[in-house]
């Protein structure tokens, strides 16, 4: 019985970490998000004849949205169709003066929440945030303390 | 998992669980417990799931449905949906390339032919593809005996959050989404939640 539990307990950290690792996979997309200089490299079919201002917000905010298409890739990165028609949309919204909260606001009343790559830290998605912390800590806590316990005996 | 914890780790575990196999640390059973819960919440709320729905499914379910003004392939006229109001539409977004649109079109056609004599409105809108697109598909596989919209230029599949082709919505009579279908719609005993819907909407006749 001890030992079952334990193989229950080990499975289940596993699978935690499996899905913390999933949850956590969109973080580079947010990263893309700091200010920088303008793009050095626009999507030149996308973003053609557009101020280079708002061809980097178009930029960042179409790496906040996902594609629907594809497994957690943003619309930035995909050329399919149905990203490409999105994509439009977003400049379409950056020329006409929308600011990104309502421009994000727009596609998640469409699409709810799941279309944002990076989900908003609040209510059950602090979970994705705050698990895999808490298990690196818990983790780091249990492996102090085995091999504590290993070295004494 | 401390150390007064009176579980000695590694060496003659064995032979004494054998012994006493219902001894069990009440503190390790919990900690083990709580590790399994959220898991097991996890997988129940992924099983209780419809596969045919995305989260945002279901949140858009009696909003208004998104009013476009769009030109059909055949007569060139105007269809707004605004001006469909009191009927029943079903909007099917579809592209000619896309091989599920293919799949669905037998059974597709056979329901609109067994609901459009009930007042029930059916539109093919297409949907990431040109005219020459849906020419093609029409050629191969037949028409349909319903208009066909072509893409206007306020995003219609955007305004639906129409995710991939094909799709299909079903408006009721004041304009409201009843209920969205991903992927192909089929008249199969298993898949009858599209046909279940137009029936409850139509009411007994």
């Amino acid at each position: 019985m001890k030992k079952r539990v334990g193989a229950e307990a080990r499975g289940s950290i596993a699978l935690l970490l499996l899905l913390s690792f999933t949850a956590t996979a969109p973080r580079p997309a947010a990263a893309q998000q700091q200010p920088t200089a303008p793009s050095t490299m626009p999507s030149p079919r996308n973003e053609r004849s557009l101020d280079p201002k708002l061809a980097e917000r178009a930029r960042s905010l179409n790496m906040k949205l996902r594609c629907p298409i594809c497994a957690g890739a943003s619309i930035e990165e995909s050329p399919a169709a149905q990203a490409v028609e999105m994509k439009k949309v977003v400049r379409e919204q950056v020329v006409a003066g929308k600011s990104d909260a309502e421009i994000e606001q727009y596609f998640v009343a469409r699409y709810g929440e799941w279309i944002l790559l990076a989900p908003p830290a609040r209510g059950i998605n602090l979970l994705v945030y705050l698990l895999p912390l808490a298990l690196v800590l818990g983790g780091g806590i249990f492996v102090y303390k085995t091999a504590r316990k290993w070295t004494r005996a | 998992m401390t150390s007064e914890d009176p579980i000695k780790p590694a060496e003659g575990q064995d032979t004494k669980a054998a012994d006493e196999p219902t001894k069990l640390s009440w503190r390790r059973s919990l900690v083990g417990m709580l590790l399994v819960l959220p898991v097991l919440l996890l997988l129940y709320r992924g099983l209780s799931r419809d596969p045919n729905s995305v989260d945002a499914v279901p949140a858009r379910i009696g909003e208004p449905a998104h009013d476009f003004t769009l030109t059909r392939m055949d007569d060139r006229t105007r269809v707004s949906l605004s001006a469909q109001r009191g009927s029943i539409v079903v909007l099917n977004f579809w592209a000619g390339w896309c091989a599920p649109c293919r799949a669905e079109h037998g059974d597709l056609v056979r329901i609109a032919n067994n609901y459009m004599p009930k007042g029930v409105l059916f539109y093919a809108v297409l949907h990431n593809d040109s005219e020459e697109g849906a020419k093609r598909f029409f050629d191969d596989l037949g028409p349909v005996p319903y208009p066909t919209l072509l893409p206007g230029t306020d995003h219609t599949g955007v305004e639906y959050g129409v995710t991939a082709q094909p799709e299909t919505f079903v408006i009721d009579r004041d304009g409201l989404i009843a209920y969205k279908q991903l992927g192909p719609v089929s008249d199969s005993i298993l898949r009858r939640r599209f046909i279940a819907v137009l029936d409850s909407l139509l009411g007994p006749s």
